[in-house]
């Protein structure tokens, strides 16, 4: 070996990988990713450590946004709304998403038409949406009370009047305008099963109810996890819809934290306060958002 | 059965996502100007969306006529975004040269604290605006002995506009001389109405202001002039501290607020009603009575409702005492401090702040022109029952109205969710009250902004 010139040493030495073209590759992305979410995450939190009003520096006061936050009752009451919102938004959604896939997917009669109209809510403008259907929730002229109504339910319902059944009004009208699209992801998902898969079962004598739970759900559970979380993560965003329809209100009973936000950063010029709450919720948000995905992690290993 | 494993790879995907979407409500905090120069040519002038955006136009024309070479262009901001958003926007580089913003909101002490507002105290002496205005105006506009901004039209809160063909079925009398005696005979009137077939008084519950119109009208008729004078002041640190909002007459207020609604006073679903959907629910024939104000009638003739509209103001919760007519004097234009034509910009409010501009545009639009010099009977494009608010309010009184005096984080955007959680008997009037005076004491120690610009 010696005669050729090459030493043990040097045949023992790994050959070095290339670092440099990889890094290069990465650089846009991660200076992209570093601009507009790393910066924006940071000042979020270097401002929700202060006073500011919106212009100029932030007055450092450490944890008081903080400490604060934990004796507000407002903040309390809309990490409460926002939990009612997100259960009760998510649930429905995945559930009805999942009804609606599997009947597409079983080629009902008009599926293909189904699952446009289907979808048509989702590319409606969550501002329009809320709007439509604030006025539909109206006492008397309402459209829903026109249709309660007319099968002698009563027509003067005031859905959006009372603080016990606004919360219920938004969380119809989140799963109306998110349905359509968990219905969309789920039925791909649906579709990568092998249709004798399902003939097989047929053959066995298993029925539609025992194919969806026992061939469909366990093998769409990935994608049912990961659409779990997305819907997680819409419900807690939901801005758009709660604020064209109840902006919070009546009091603050639909007023979910990101409508909170809102008011403590635009509306009260607080926006160290507001930034404090936002991080908050991001905490929320985040920590469900993972809790979700491990859960449906361990059912899929489960599942195996 | 075989289940495919989630890669882990995907589920890293997964994850990043999650904290990505979640991390997308952390940035809305932050704000970010462009950058311009001025050209000492053009002019971006914002004005609110509403009936005086089309007669702004003109004086852009005019402007440009007077002074060649310019071009005055408009930029619209909604109302929601003036009470707030627009501060971050005015104190930017990409800032109108001129900006529209509410006296009474933070947006104006954001800015003045914060040295974001052009001084403007040679339009002032060129326009001659402290001899055009009253006195309570000049001083409000006033900060150290320096103007910031100007005030160029005035509203008249919370007139009640009624259907008279309602009032005709219902046997009810037009109200003499714009007053009804009191709060029983006003809950009688609404009982006949329903008897007729109509709702009764509407209120767009669920905006962010009508409902503090509502306490705005009444107040000053359940407290003594001296109390009010207190009320509006009294925020300041250093201020007396007798007045109290957990005083008789502020809570009576709030009684009779909540009582209206238990005896189905207002409208069906006032709550979850905004003011457009209630101004609907009156134009179209359904709704007998609507809070409104002076702005309002020019929407409701637009709509052209099938029978003619009178209009009263809320009853006295003093007996023997008149309704005064509540005003707003908070509607400016300023000049940002990163304006980029500044000098232009001065040109255009010292052409704009004329007693032609007063009666062409913003009486033609439906406001109340702000000189004193400019009597109600001189105007003859105001509309009948807008002139006839003005003129009764020459006589009744005019007090500025108490939720847009004080800071908003007492005022109106305070003042509105707990008077919603008011109405829908989720407080009690004396549990609202103290509510209202924590919050003044807050604004008094400090512990909240607002408290002085």
């Amino acid at each position: 070996m010696a005669a050729h010139g090459v030493t043990p040493a040097t045949l023992q030495r790994p050959r070095r990988r290339p670092r440099t073209f990889p890094l290069v590759m990465i650089a846009p992305a991660m200076l992209l990713l570093a601009l507009f979410i790393a910066y924006p995450i940071a000042e979020s939190v270097h401002i929700s450590l202060g006073s500011w009003d919106g212009i100029g520096s932030v007055a450092y006061r450490g944890l008081a946004n903080y400490r604060r936050l934990v004796h507000d009752s407002l903040v309390r009451q809309s990490v409460v709304t926002s939990l009612t919102f997100f259960l009760g938004t998510v649930v429905f959604t995945v559930a009805i998403g999942c009804l609606l896939a599997n009947a597409i997917s079983r080629e009902i009669p008009g599926a293909r038409i189904f699952k446009v109209v289907w979808f048509l809510p989702v590319i409606i403008p969550v501002s329009v949406a809320g709007i439509f259907w604030s006025n539909a929730f109206q006492p008397t002229t309402g459209v829903v009370n026109s249709v309660l109504g007319s099968v002698g339910l009563g027509d003067g319902h005031a859905w959006l009047a009372s603080s016990s059944t606004a919360p219920y009004a938004t969380i119809f009208v989140a799963v109306w305008t998110q349905t359509g699209y968990a219905m969309l992801i789920l039925l791909g998902a649906m579709d990568t099963i092998p249709p004798e898969v399902h003939e097989a079962a047929t053959l066995d004598g298993v029925g539609a109810a025992g194919r969806l739970f026992r061939i469909t759900l366990p093998n769409i559970l990935p994608m049912l996890g990961t659409i779990t979380t997305l819907m997680s993560v819409f419900s807690f965003n939901a801005f758009g819809v709660i604020y064209a329809m109840t902006r919070g209100g009546p009091g603050n009973s639909t007023s979910i934290l990101p409508v909170l936000v809102y008011k403590q950063s635009f509306l009260d010029q607080d926006y160290g306060y507001g930034s404090a709450t936002a991080v908050v919720t991001t905490l929320i948000v985040g920590a469900i958002g993972i809790l979700v995905l491990q859960v449906f992690r361990q059912r899929s290993l489960d599942a195996r | 059965m075989r289940i495919t494993r989630t890669p882990r790879a995907t589920r890293y995907t997964a994850v990043a996502g999650v904290l990505l979407a979640a991390a997308a409500l952390l940035p809305a905090c932050g704000t970010g100007p462009g950058a311009s120069s001025g050209d000492g040519k053009s002019l971006r002038v914002q004005i609110p969306t509403g009936p005086m955006a089309s007669a702004m136009q003109q004086v852009g024309k005019d402007f440009e006529k007077a002074n060649p070479g310019t071009k005055v262009t408009f930029e619209g901001v909604d109302s929601n975004s003036s009470r707030g958003p627009n501060a971050a926007l005015l104190s930017s580089t990409a800032t109108p040269d001129i900006g529209y913003l509410q006296r009474s909101t933070g947006v104006w002490s954001t800015l003045l604290k914060n040295r974001q507002l052009t001084q403007i105290d040679d339009v002032w002496t060129a326009a001659g605006l402290a001899n055009k205005y009253s006195k309570s105006q000049t001083a409000y506009y006033t900060t150290d002995g320096h103007h910031y901004g100007v005030l160029y039209e005035e509203l008249l809160i919370a007139p009640i506009y009624y259907n008279k063909a309602a009032f005709a079925k219902a046997g009810i009398p037009e109200p003499a001389e714009h007053q009804i005696a009191s709060a029983a005979d006003f809950e009688a009137m609404v009982g006949k109405l329903k008897t007729a077939g109509y709702q009764g008084f509407g209120v767009g519950g669920s905006s962010p202001f009508d409902l503090g119109h509502t306490l705005d009208a009444l107040l000053p008729t359940a407290v003594t002039a001296e109390q009010y004078a207190a009320m509006l002041t009294n925020f300041k640190p250093g201020s007396p501290t007798d007045v109290k909002y957990t005083d008789p007459g502020f809570v009576k207020v709030l009684q009779t607020i909540q009582d209206w609604q238990r005896k189905g006073i207002y409208q069906k679903g006032m709550l979850g009603m905004d003011t457009t959907q209630a101004q609907a629910l009156f134009t179209s024939g359904k709704l007998a009575m609507l809070q409104g104000g002076n702005y309002s009638y020019a929407d409701l003739k637009a709509a052209k409702p099938s029978f003619d509209i009178g209009w009263f103001l809320l009853p006295s919760l003093t007996p023997g005492r008149k309704t005064p007519f509540d005003a707003f004097n908070g509607d400016t234009l300023v000049i940002p401090a990163k304006a980029a034509n500044p000098a232009l910009a001065k040109k255009f409010l010292q052409f704009f702040m004329t007693d032609k501009y007063q009666v062409s545009v913003v009486a033609g639009g439906g406001s109340l022109p702000v000189f004193s010099s400019i009597r109600p009977s001189s105007l003859s494009n105001l509309g009948d029952l807008v002139q006839q608010q003005f003129e009764l309010s020459q006589s009744v009184g005019l007090v500025n109205i108490w939720d847009s005096t004080v800071p908003s984080t007492l005022g109106q955007a305070f003042a509105v969710p707990v008077l919603q959680k008011l109405v829908a008997g989720k407080l009690s009037p004396q549990q609202a009250a103290q509510q209202f005076q924590t919050a003044l004491e807050n604004l008094r120690s400090g512990k909240v902004s607002g408290a002085s610009d």
